[in-house]
């Protein structure tokens, strides 16, 4: 592994490390922010620059004209809605210094490098005095205002609660010659920033609840101000984004616990990453790590879930990429009304999704907390570690951590390690779902740059999760495996792309796996292979005369010659590459006595016939038949029989016979 | 000849001419299945033959895969599939709605003599376009009801949603689908109670008869229920049980053991409903034994050659009933 590792040949990580002091007050009663912060910022890049760029994300909610309510097509993120219910959001910069009491708010500019949109106000532009060479630092002081939006898109407040995030002017990245690398805020990605320390005091009424991204390192009662009773400072490290939350303990309830590696690992999983990964488990060693769950007081039975469910992902997430690195993970899930604010990550923090209702049958067996836990837990690595460009290249995101999350549920449901209707597998759903649609799409596009939101989560999420385990088929689970632990290894805190995940992937399958990635995720090649025709003919049905060395002979009696006694077949079998996407493909031939014979081809051409001679009768002829090109969802003529067999399809009509019939169960006695 | 009861429910009595209806038993068990023939043939063409190459033993198809056939298959005839899945809704309602017609001119115009099935439809077809009336009035009854008790109850989630009060939120949520049941099971036996009375000269009208049929179950509120539960519950077990064993024993799906535990459970069905309905008769049919059944037959038949109807001399029918 460590070889392995060794030998990648990609570029090394560069990432910033910057830091972040806030002070920061919420005036609850009109969910206001007032914060001042101190910034010191390091020109990591390759040349001087003489500008800061600032994500101002808060004011994405301010009118239903910005880049982020456009995208979102009038809808709120996740419910049923509209802008007309919105209570707008937006934050104000009041001042801007550096150390020596330079003035940059004068020279404030908003831009709008994506799209130009004037009403767009989530970039500013501030021009430095003298240039800042590569490797020298500032120090900037800033004191903002900020107007929470009502929750929208994981951020806001929604009765007492309030999910605070995207809420601090934050700096983009500076990518040194190709420059500041700052997006607006689009409705399909949200993050792109440096890493950095945070270190963040938070103000809120006494009898708060507050929880945040790091670690809790003091707290102190203010007696004589009500408003400010409570002052919790909280402090984490090599992290991209700091986000909170805030609500009465009438309201939420926090709970505390841990993941403690020796009794949390299960031990099949460890002694499957051991084998596959090839490392000790001693290498596999996983550090233990705090839990802070933060729920409605009304859902405190669901805790034990999202414990649970935290204890899994770091297991799973820790064997199989590397050891979730820092000291605590909270898992907040929000309120009722507050729906908006689930299913989201932040480092370190991650907002899962419950309801009371999960808590009586039959929605208790549905297995919702566990899954948005451990998917939004993954982003810790895809998105937290591996801090991708996720305006850019979304995939690298949602798409490798919906591999991951498939893969764990799999393994979490298969080991009855929480609870989930079974109906059918994880990696079946996603087929089923990529399946129904029907208009060919790239994954590889920037977040914004989709025909619809529909068509971004089906590239981003289940496509690229799906191309992943097509890749893991062809070269297999414990090369695939071991590729995408050396690409964490490799690159986290730091910013990896595409290319480097294709590299890496190369290096360590040991193959150039290009052929692969240009069409699954750089292309919109469609995967369909097809049984096109079986024709089987009798040996002794020859007609007319045939060379036997010395003379033309009849090739009837050529045949009788033979040892065979006029059972032999001449069996043609006609595949086919109806898709476009170029690949290898397995070939499963089914004989009339049971036996069967594999075959391979290349997949490079259109077709391929492959003309056999054998004493038995072919039954069945199915290409992939181990279901390795996942990405494959038009299967109907990957089958070919000789005599339709009725077991599959009388297993799916009778539970449409059942349907029907408990539909008229419904209705005879009705009158 | 004929007596009427106080209408109190009664399984036996219901038991006791759902032996003589076997015919319409039978029927119904028949019609159940074919109303949705067209649609499992529409299925069965396409489907079928998509699946047919694919191995049916358990794991032999990669995870999906039948699915993502089906899907593939099934698309392009989601038109034809969703009409004559409709249709079969509409043919199924359309038979219940005239085998509960004829059953009750049945009972009430010949006092239950056995007769062909035939003659039960026939009945029914005179009376239909006024159960048909009943139907609606049932169904815009249990829509009318349904928004009275939801349309506040929602507002009331609404504003313990608003509160974060999940607490009261599961609570109205509970209390809202008891009472929605509740009145889904009443408004149900009010209807049949109504069917039987909307038989009678003196009900014309199908609201009348339904108004008047929730009277009776309001009065009757125990036996009406305990009668209704008595037919509901096997024939609720003969829905469950096949899909219990076809979920539990994916190899038996589609087999022939269990095709026949479903045409079984199909029948226990048919019986269970046609007992059901003639449970809430008002009447107690004939009295006596055989001697006076013939001379109930005799009678029914003199009574045709004179022109008249069977019974008569009935308290129940006085007139001739008007269809």
């Amino acid at each position: 592994m460590l070889a392995a590792l060794a030998a990648v040949a990609v570029a090394p990580p560069v990432t910033a490390e910057e830091f972040y002091e806030m002070l920061v007050t919420l005036d609850v009663e009109n969910h206001r922010l007032e914060g001042k912060q101190w910034i010191r910022w390091t020109n990591s890049g390759d040349v001087p620059t003489t500008e800061l760029w600032w994500h101002l994300y808060l004011n994405a909610f301010s009118n239903s004209s910005t880049t982020f309510m456009r995208g979102l097509d009038g809808g709120t993120l996740r419910s049923f809605g509209s802008v007309e219910r919105m209570a707008w959001g937006w934050t104000r910069v009041t001042s801007m210094t550096l150390e020596d009491g330079t003035d940059l708010l004068a020279t404030m500019a908003f831009v709008r490098p994506d799209d130009g949109n004037p009403d767009d106000f989530t970039v500013a532009r501030v021009t430095l005095p003298d240039a800042v060479p590569p490797g020298a630092s500032l120090k900037i002081e800033t004191s903002f205002e900020a107007q929470l939006p009502k929750i929208i898109a994981r951020t806001g407040y929604a009765g007492d609660f309030h999910l605070v995030g995207q809420w601090f002017p934050k700096l983009g990245v500076f990518e040194g010659s190709d420059g500041w690398n700052c997006h607006q805020f689009h409705a399909n990605s949200e993050f792109y920033a440096d890493f950095g320390g945070y270190r963040v005091t938070i103000n809120v009424p006494a009898q708060w609840v507050v929880a945040a991204t790091g670690m809790e390192i003091t707290r102190m009662e203010v007696p004589n101000d009500p408003s400010r009773g409570l002052q919790v400072v909280y402090s984490a490290e090599r992290v991209h984004d700091f986000a909170w939350t805030a609500a009465p303990e009438s309201l939420m309830a926090v709970v505390d616990d841990d993941f403690q590696p020796g009794r949390d690992i299960p031990l099949s999983w460890l002694e499957k990453a051991s084998q596959t990964l090839g490392l000790s488990a001693a290498e596999l060693e996983l550090p233990p790590t705090r839990l802070r769950v933060v729920v409605p007081q009304s859902q405190l039975e669901l805790a034990p879930r999202f414990i649970n469910a935290a204890r899994l992902a770091i297991a799973w997430y820790g064997l199989w990429y590397g050891p979730y690195p820092y000291p605590q993970l909270t898992v907040v899930s929000p309120p009722p009304t507050a729906g908006e604010a689930g299913g989201m990550e932040y480092p370190t923090f991650i907002t899962s999704s419950g309801s009371r209702l999960l808590t009586v049958p039959p929605f208790q067996w549905m297995s919702r907390p566990e899954v948005v836990t451990i998917h939004e837990f993954g982003h810790q690595y895809f998105q937290g570690m591996l801090a991708s460009n996720e305006f850019e290249q979304a995939w690298l995101d949602e798409g490798l951590n919906s591999y991951a999350e498939t893969a764990c549920m799999e393994a979490v449901v298969a080991d009855g390690l929480a609870p989930d209707v079974r109906a059918g597998t994880f990696w079946a759903k996603k087929r089923i779902w990529f399946g129904m649609l029907r208009f060919p799409f790239t994954i590889d596009r920037p977040a914004w740059d989709f025909r619809s939101r529909y068509q971004y989560f089906a590239a981003s999420y289940s496509k690229t999760a799906l191309a992943l385990k097509t890749l893991e088929g062809l070269v297999g689970e414990q090369r695939f495996a071991r590729a995408m632990r050396v690409y964490f290894e490799t690159f986290r805190f730091s910013h990896p792309t595409g290319d480097d995940f294709f590299a890496v992937f190369s290096e360590v399958v040991g193959e150039d796996l290009y052929w692969f990635f240009d069409q699954a995720i750089r292309s919109d090649a469609s995967v369909d292979w097809s049984v096109l025709r079986v024709k089987h003919r009798r040996v002794d049905d020859a007609e007319g005369v045939s060379w036997d060395g010395d003379a033309w002979v009849s090739a009837e009696a050529s045949v009788e010659d033979g040892e065979n006694d006029g059972q032999r077949w001449v069996i043609t079998v006609e595949l086919g590459r109806t898709g476009n996407f170029i690949g290898p493909v397995d070939a499963e031939l089914y004989f009339e006595d049971g036996s069967r014979e594999r075959r391979s081809w290349d997949g490079v051409d259109r077709w391929v016939r492959w003309t056999i001679e054998e004493d038995r009768r072919l039954t069945r002829v199915v290409m992939d038949p181990d279901g390795v090109w996942a990405l494959e969802t038009r299967r109907q003529d990957n089958y070919w029989a000789a005599e339709g067999s009725s077991e599959a399809a009388c297993g799916a009509l009778w539970w449409v016979s059942e349907a029907l019939q408990l539909a008229a169960l419904g209705l005879m006695p009705w009158s | 000849m004929v007596e009427r009861r106080r209408g109190t429910p009664s399984p036996v009595w219901g038991v006791r001419r759902a032996v003589d209806l076997w015919r319409l038993i039978a029927a119904c068990w028949a019609v159940s299945f074919l109303v949705f023939a067209p649609a499992l043939l529409v299925l069965r063409t396409t489907i079928f033959r998509a699946l047919a190459a694919v191995p049916g033993e358990a794991g032999a198809a990669p995870p999906g895969d039948i699915a993502l056939i089906i899907i593939e298959a099934g698309w392009p005839i989601l038109p034809p599939l969703g009409l004559a899945v409709v249709s079969g809704i509409v043919v199924l309602w359309l038979w219940t709605v005239l085998w509960h017609a004829g059953v009750v001119a049945w009972q009430l115009w010949t006092g239950g003599r056995r007769v062909r099935l035939g003659e039960v439809l026939g009945l029914g077809m005179v009376a239909w376009w006024r159960y048909i009336r009943l139907s609606l009035t049932a169904l815009v009854a249990l829509v009318l009801l349904g928004i009275g008790i939801w349309l506040p109850l929602a507002s009331a989630i609404r504003t313990s949603l608003d509160a974060m009060n999940e607490q009261r939120m599961m609570l109205l949520l509970v209390v809202g689908l008891g009472i929605t049941k509740l009145m889904a099971i009443v408004v149900w036996i009010a209807t049949m109670h109504g069917a039987w009375l909307l038989g009678l000269p003196e009900y014309r009208s199908a609201v009348l008869s339904w108004v008047r049929g929730l009277g009776s179950a309001i009065r009757t509120p125990f036996s009406s229920f305990f009668t209704w539960l008595v037919w509901l519950v096997p024939a609720w077990l003969a829905a469950v049980v096949p899909l219990a064993f076809g979920i539990r024993f994916d190899g038996l799906r589609g087999s022939v053991a269990l095709i026949v535990l479903s045409l079984a459970a199909g029948l226990v069905r048919s019986i269970c409903w046609v007992g059901m309905f003639n449970s809430f008769a008002p009447v107690t049919g004939l009295v006596g034994g055989a001697e006076d059944e013939e001379a109930q037959t005799a009678e029914s038949a003199r009574a045709t050659d004179a022109g008249r109807p069977a019974n008569s001399d009935s308290h129940i029918l006085p007139t001739q009933p008007t269809p």
